[in-house]
């Protein structure tokens, strides 16, 4: 065997034996697509934002709406994905069956780890999947100190997947131009209670309004007849 | 000013314009949410409260001893 085949022999070998040892993993996740397979998972940290998307509806568990919420997984996996690494998309699963079948998504939600959301930050159920966007670490460990301050809550429930889609897409370019997304409706801000004297100022109008509206005048005189009430009533 | 000899007739101007200034004072104060104005809303019930109050102490007064005649 000549030199130059003992060369060619042993390049094969490193080719072969290389290819035999290179480890067969998956292309990693984009980071910011962040998916929560398992209920003992906790949210990872140290992003600018954290994007959570809670299914508290018991409208969604329906099987009939696996084709629905795999739409709207969809949608925001592709927004967890462009908004970037700095920014974290939260969606809680319970295993990851849903990458090989649809047929029991609403199964595999984790509705019992969004539901301790929607009861600590005071989300309607009826009213979601919620969406919302924070900027502090939503620690489970202490939900009980509420949504914070500079959170975003955004009420899915009944809006269109186009116009969910529209919103995602403005939520992304937020988040990257700016970092933060306005607030429609976060934690309602405290109204001072009115003083009393306002109180009783509101009461005498609500009174008189009542009085004024429990009257009619009318007149019947032959051929011509007026009817007066005081408050229209529809 | 002094009102040398009381007429019903003044009574009812003053009735008249007093009442007149009454009514739009409540409805001011009925046309909107105290909360929005607390202070506008008391000046308007103050002023709808007084006219009225003063006419009365007025009417009162001039009718007062003149039950008999």
């Amino acid at each position: 065997m000549t030199n130059k085949s003992l060369i060619l022999a042993f390049l094969f070998f490193l080719l072969t034996a290389s290819a035999q040892t290179k480890p067969t993993v998956p292309p990693p996740e984009p980071q910011a697509a962040v998916q929560l397979v398992t209920t003992k998972q906790s949210i990872p940290k140290n992003f600018k934002t954290y994007s959570l998307f809670l299914i508290c509806n018991p409208q969604w568990l329906d099987p009939a709406k696996n084709a629905g919420l795999l739409q709207l997984y969809r949608q925001f996996q592709s927004f967890g994905r462009a908004i970037g690494d700095d920014h974290a998309a939260v969606w809680f699963w319970k295993s990851n069956s849903y990458e090989h079948s649809d047929a029991a998504l609403a199964q595999i939600v984790d509705v019992e780890r969004s539901v301790r959301f929607c009861q600590a930050w005071k989300l309607t159920p009826s009213e979601g999947p919620h969406l919302v966007i924070t900027g502090t670490y939503p620690d489970e460990s202490h939900l009980s100190t509420g949504l914070p301050k500079d959170s975003a809550v955004y009420k899915l429930g009944n809006m269109a997947p186009p116009n969910i889609s529209a919103l995602l897409a403005k939520l992304t370019d937020e988040l990257i131009a700016s970092g933060k997304v306005d607030n429609p409706t976060g934690p309602p801000v405290p109204v001072p209670p009115a003083r009393l004297w306002v109180q009783l100022l509101a009461v005498t109008q609500q009174t008189i309004n009542n009085f004024g509206c429990a009257w009619s005048f009318k007149i019947n005189a032959g051929p011509v007849s007026a009817d007066l009430k005081s408050c229209k009533t529809s | 000013m002094s009102i040398s000899k009381w007429h019903p007739g003044k009574l009812i101007i003053l009735w008249s314009w007093g009442g007149l200034f009454a009514a739009l004072a409540l409805t001011q104060f009925l046309g909107s949410k105290v909360e929005s104005s607390p202070i506008a809303h008391l000046l308007e019930l103050l002023v709808a409260l007084l006219i009225l109050l003063a006419l009365s102490v007025v009417t009162w007064k001039w009718l007062g001893g003149r039950e008999s005649s």
